[in-house]
């Protein structure tokens, strides 16, 4: 029989199946007349087994754990991967963030109801980035009088979008691992001079995942958008996917002074219409509970003629011009 | 490039939109084992989540140039966590369990782990890691860490034995106390 020594040297890779049928055999020999490279071989099994309940174990979240968890935590950060793809496919325009509307699903019900049947023209899309990876993909649905449908998911996200044909979008998403789904509407309005207005959402019960969910988000923007994609490389796929689809867009992102994450949309749609938005998360305290609020804001939105929008955006003001109230000068 | 086209026009990005959907799948599979290595290694699970993360966009990006994406995938959580031991140094983040739901006995062996695995060399920690947190096979570990099979051999070794001392205080036999 071999020693006791000669057992602990390769007890490790025995345990581990790594040893050939002759010393497997010898070691497990061993095994059954020696009481102590038994215990040995228990101890190991069972500090492994430490190892490997700690690995599962739940943390602690800075965050909210009962809404999000563990789980949640790694979702957002690849929806937030998901959300700078879809900002580099181009899509922003349509990426409204939302209000609580708690008829939402019943909106958008009737509104694919309305498209069933009718002389649709039907499109398939899909966002492919310039090396061929398609990132999302989905369904547009153009019917008469303007109505149209967008319908897409990636990574889990449902979205849907549907426009009234009175230049109205409406639509939810919904996330895995959200309590809910985020309806979105948008008012987007379609005659000359007017504006779209601002829209206020009070969602308390999503605030807490919201939070978490755009931290995570600011977090991968600042380090996708500033040091791995880069400014550069983002404008110039979005424009040549724009081009291509008859969109002029320009989507400015930055953190302001009071950490709100904050965009700016421009966009000319289908040559149907010019649409400005501004973007921006906030707290507020309404009857002494804090609610997440997401402000949009459409100004300056009017049905121009394709030709005429071909001029460039001025500068803003990086990080001051959101402070305070939404601004209201004219573009 | 954006591509909206007619719906029997769509053959020709069905390939594409495949390799997309490989991705998501492998992803899908390999996202909790990546998260349990990192946590592992860097004893803290926000930080194991950042870098498991990091590993899957950078296959991601790297998708259809890698003969083999698990073990480009392997080999770059791996190495995402050895560079972030090198900045970091000896030290580890404070502890990571503050739920008081778990018995404090139940925190104490947990925290016990997590410190006894900081106490390996990194590499010795890494390779008893990818075998009991991913289930790789010593040749896999070997080309994860680059080393030969010899020497994966040798880290997981002398690893087990060393959590095996540090650990054995912390559980009972056969049963975890």
């Amino acid at each position: 029989m071999i020693a006791c020594e000669r057992v602990t040297e390769v007890l490790v890779a025995f345990d581990d199946d790594q040893l050939d049928a002759a010393r497997t055999a010898a070691v497990e020999q061993h095994l059954t007349g020696c009481e102590a490279c038994r215990r040995e071989l228990q101890e190991l099994r069972d500090a492994m087994s430490a190892v490997s309940d700690y690995l599962d174990s739940p943390a602690e979240t800075a965050g909210a754990p009962g809404v999000t968890g563990h789980r949640g935590r790694a979702w957002g950060r690849l929806l937030a991967a998901a959300a700078v793809l879809f900002l580099v496919a181009g899509m922003g325009a349509l990426h409204f963030f939302g209000t609580g509307h708690a008829d939402a699903r019943e909106i958008t019900r009737q509104a694919l109801e309305r498209f069933e049947g009718c002389d649709n023209v039907r499109y398939d899309l899909s966002f492919v980035l310039p090396d061929g990876k398609a990132v999302r993909r989905g369904e547009l649905v153009m019917g008469s009088g303007g109505r149209s449908l967008l319908r897409y998911s990636y990574a889990g996200i449902e979205y849907f979008f549907g426009n009234d044909g009175r230049n109205r979008w409406m639509g939810i998403r919904s996330y895995p691992g959200a309590p809910g789904t985020f309806a979105v509407g948008a008012d987007v309005a379609a005659d000359a001079g007017a504006d779209g207005g601002m829209v206020e959402s009070r969602i308390p019960d999503l605030h807490a995942w919201m939070k978490r969910f755009k931290e995570d988000q600011k977090a991968e923007l600042k380090i996708l958008l500033r040091e791995k994609v880069g400014e550069r490389d983002c404008t110039a796929i979005r424009a040549s996917m724009l081009e291509e689809m008859g969109m002029k867009m320009v989507t400015t992102f930055w953190i302001d002074d009071e950490d709100r994450w904050v965009r700016r949309i421009e966009i000319d749609f289908l040559g149907m219409a010019r649409v400005r938005l501004e973007l921006a998360e906030t707290d507020a305290e309404v009857d002494g509970k804090t609610y997440g609020h997401l402000h949009y804001a459409t100004r300056g939105s009017r049905v121009i003629p394709r030709d005429q929008f071909l001029g460039t955006f001025g500068a803003h003001k990086q990080g001051t011009e959101l402070k305070g109230k939404m601004p209201r000068e004219e573009f | 490039m954006l591509a909206i086209t007619e719906t029997r026009s769509m053959a020709a990005l069905r390939e594409s939109e495949e390799a997309c959907l490989d991705f998501e799948a492998l992803a899908a599979t390999e996202r909790e084992g990546l998260i349990r290595f990192a946590r592992g290694m860097l004893a803290d699970a926000h930080e194991a989540e950042d870098v498991a993360q990091e590993a899957l966009m950078r296959l991601y990006r790297a998708w259809g140039r890698q003969r083999d994406p698990k073990a480009y995938l392997y080999k770059t959580n791996a190495n995402l966590c050895l560079d972030h031991l090198r900045r970091r140094g000896r030290e580890i983040p404070p502890r990571e369990f503050r739920l008081a739901r778990e018995p404090l006995e139940v925190r104490e062996r947990r925290e016990a782990v997590r410190r006894a695995l900081a106490e390996l060399a990194p590499r010795e920690r890494a390779a008893v890691l990818l075998r009991e947190a991913q289930g790789l096979s010593y040749r896999q570990i070997a080309g994860a860490l680059e080393a030969s099979v010899e020497q994966i051999t040798n880290w997981i070794h002398r690893g087990k034995l060393r959590l095996r001392k540090l650990l054995t205080p912390y559980v009972t036999r056969g049963e975890m106390r």
